[in-house]
């Protein structure tokens, strides 16, 4: 090679470098969340780039994809280690890929002293071997969603326990007023939640809390099981057990369910058109009811993890530094009627209603899946492939007993967890 | 002649080339360039690119989902060679060997329904009437929308609240209690199984219906004048005549069943208690779910050697027969 060509490649190759230097550092932040059906929380979301350019001079690139789409998304940045470089997750979704994920601790730490602290949930799914590896971003709660009306036509209060529930639901059923009903089909956000909330408040508990044992065959589990069995037969549409996310949604703003736990949707849909203006005025909130074992209940706690491949990390840390501040959080919040910040000292800045009121007590309560366990890919497997799910299915269609379900199911839990 | 060009003038130095023999045209061939212009080995070079094409498209994922089996991969991690491991793992699993169970009985009666349906729907719309051309375009809407569209629409038309198959039949007085169409295993798995074939049937009726319309027409006079009656003639003339597509067809219609997710994803997600699983919801739980991707591509992957047998012996017995 003779040196004029040495110089000429030499040069050229600089010269790419430069550029791909120059272009990656020009590229905005990208940033990957849900989109949030509230119209107004959604026009909030889209005016964070300009709020954060402002602040601190750094683009950011938001991307809005389904919330469905979340998790392979997750799955698919994780894999090929190309994608966002800040994702949204859900439940305990970051354990899955923890080690793709870069740690946050340093942002996250301080934080989690600041405003009374994190709800513990989001310890539950984003403490994760001993460093913060997902950044709290929201919270969704799940609360007991209730018809004013018929409870007053049968002269009760909304239930605090899961007895109460059960004879409030009898009276209904009895009254021939829309019904209490729990979906009990396949997915991993309602039917797969409520089961672990009415099996938490009996006293199960899927695994020890240093994660070494299983431990679900106990009399909490069967309390539990028996309990589900008798709403079921004595107070529930038989139909709830193909019922998925959606189903008691819709039947409660068709005026077909008169009670069930769900996320505030209910209530911020039912607002949104005349024909549900009285239904409006006639749903209540209460918290998740409590068993034997105390109340126990699941949200959906919403994270934000920085990837591994990220090169702007950060400036990643500087955006869930600046999504953590209190005027964001609870602007947010006060614009998307279902979700509310992260931190337990910002509840008092919201709107002061009973709706509001009861979203963040009811966070107070909440645990992800996997729970008293630490967090595990195992906690997470169990909650993704439905085995205590089916558990429950099995016995309440009496396709097995109690005794045979509680028994196949420790067999699959000891098989995930690698342990006794 | 206006319009026609004139020929153009030969010239002597033309003619000596075109005399002359092929090998004085060019300069003489050196021994790689003899060699590479043998029939033996130009014919490989030829189809080399195809190949290449297909080995990095087909092989090379192919190659990587096999050793990938064999690795305890999961997500963002690298995996370690775990040899048979997976496969012995899954076969251990109670959900996985009901699910082997479910995409027989799925991939099995959904075809078979397909063919017959398909057959009778083909040679229907192959006779004579008004509208024939309104109707063979219209049968092709189930394939047309978008499988998830439509499995949507069917979840709806199963709901036990606002569904309108059981509320129809209440209303006709067929049935007193509304049918939860999605809540057990074997009535769950017939649902889906209805879909599945109404969703794909369009593509059996349509193409067995260009196999009829090769059939002779001769063939059926000279049977009908041998005495032949409707059945006879359907048995000896139609079907050996549209054989050959009824197996393709066939053969597409057993792998897209087989590897069918939208449908059963959409209704049922493989519930309840994990009952209604095939192989590519099982697959999507395990890798995308559970993160475990060497388990759950391990699980899309022992369709591979049912499929390999089912389309080898029908491609074996097409090449076998003389016709």
């Amino acid at each position: 090679m003779s040196w004029k060509r040495f110089f000429t490649a030499t040069f050229i190759a600089f010269f790419m470098l430069a550029f791909a230097v120059v272009a990656v550092q020009a590229a905005p932040l990208r940033l990957t969340v849900r989109t949030v059906p509230v119209v107004a929380a959604q026009k909030f979301l889209k005016t964070i780039p300009k709020k954060f350019k402002k602040a601190t001079g750094i683009d950011l690139k938001i991307e809005f994809i389904a919330s469905r789409e979340l998790r392979r998304r997750l799955i698919t940045a994780a894999e090929t280690k190309s994608g966002p470089d800040l994702l949204m997750v859900v439940y305990n979704g970051a354990i899955t890929v923890k080690e793709s994920l870069a740690d946050v601790s340093e942002v996250v730490g301080p934080l989690s002293k600041e405003n009374g602290g994190f709800y513990n949930m989001y310890k539950d799914g984003g403490f994760i071997d001993g460093k913060w590896l997902a950044a709290p971003f929201m919270t969704t709660s799940q609360v007991m969603n209730y018809r004013k009306d018929h409870l007053k036509q049968i002269g009760e209060n909304p239930p605090d326990t899961w007895e109460d529930a059960l004879r409030i639901g009898k009276k209904l059923k009895k009254a021939k007023l829309a019904p209490w009903a729990e979906s009990l089909g396949t997915h991993v956000i309602d039917p797969s939640t409520t089961i672990l909330c009415i099996l938490w408040g009996y006293g199960m508990r899927q695994v020890s809390n240093d994660g070494k044992k299983i431990t679900l065959d106990s009399a909490g589990t069967r309390a539990g099981l028996r309990f589900i069995k008798k709403a079921y037969k004595e107070a529930w549409p038989k139909g709830v057990i193909q019922w998925k996310t959606l189903e008691n949604n819709q039947t409660f703003l068709a005026g077909k369910t008169g009670m069930t736990i769900n996320s505030p949707s209910i209530w911020w849909k039912s607002s949104t058109k005349k024909k549900w203006a009285n239904l409006y005025k006639n749903v209540g909130f209460s918290l998740v009811p409590k068993g034997p074992a105390g109340r126990h209940c699941t949200a959906i706690p919403q994270y934000l993890v920085l990837f591994k491949y990220s090169k702007k990390k950060k400036e990643a840390k500087e955006f869930i530094k600046f999504m953590a501040q209190a005027d964001m959080q609870v602007g947010f919040s006060k614009r998307a009627w279902m979700w509310t910040p992260t931190q337990k000292g910002l509840a008092s800045r919201l709107p002061q209603n009973e709706y509001y009121d009861i979203m963040a007590k009811q966070a107070l309560y909440a645990h992800v899946p996997g729970w008293p366990g630490p967090a595990s890919k195992a906690g997470s497997e169990v909650h993704q492939r439905f085995n205590l799910l089916a558990m429950v299915q099995r016995y309440v269609q009496g396709t097995q007993s109690i005794d045979e379900t509680i028994k196949q199911t420790v067999k699959e839990l000891r098989k995930i967890y690698g342990v006794n | 002649m206006a319009g026609i060009a004139e020929p153009r003038e030969i010239t002597e130095q033309t003619k000596e080339l075109r005399q002359a023999p092929a090998e004085d045209h060019f300069p003489p061939l050196g021994p790689l360039a003899r060699r590479l212009e043998r029939p033996e080995v130009l014919g490989y070079l030829m189809v080399a690119p195809a190949l290449l094409l297909l080995i990095v498209l087909l092989g090379y994922p192919f190659i990587q989902a096999v050793w990938l089996t064999m690795l305890d991969k999961r997500v963002g991690v690298e995996g370690n060679f775990i040899g048979l491991g997976n496969y012995i793992d899954l076969w251990s699993d109670q959900v996985y060997r009901w699910t082997v169970m479910n995409t027989m009985i799925f991939t099995a009666v959904s075809v078979v329904c397909k063919v017959v349906f398909g057959l009778t729907g083909a040679l229907i719309l192959n006779q004579a009437f008004r509208m024939k051309n309104f109707f063979r375009g219209f049968i092709l809407l189930p394939w047309i929308i978008p499988s998830v569209l439509s499995a949507l629409v069917w979840l709806w038309m199963y709901d036990d609240t606002f569904g309108v198959i059981s509320r129809t039949l209440i209303a006709f007085g067929l049935i007193e209690e509304k049918i939860l169409w999605l809540s057990q295993w074997g009535i769950a798995l017939t649902s889906i199984i209805i879909v599945n074939v109404w969703r794909t049937m369009p593509f059996f009726i349509v193409s067995l219906l260009a196999a009829l319309q090769t059939v002779p027409k001769d063939q059926y006079e000279a049977a009908e004048i041998d005495g032949a009656n409707l059945l006879s003639q359907f048995w000896n003339v139609t079907l050996p005549n549209i054989k050959h597509v009824l197996i393709i067809v066939t053969l597409f219609g057993t792998i897209w069943t087989m590897s069918d997710f939208n449908i059963i994803f959409v209704l049922t997600s493989g519930g309840p208690a994990n009952s209604t699983h095939v192989f590519s919801t099982l697959a999507y739980q395990y890798a995308l779910g559970a993160g475990k991707l060497g388990e759950g591509i391990a699980v899309s992957f022992t369709m591979f050697p049912l499929l390999f047998v089912i389309i080898f012996y029908r491609l074996y017995r097409m090449r076998r027969d003389p016709t």
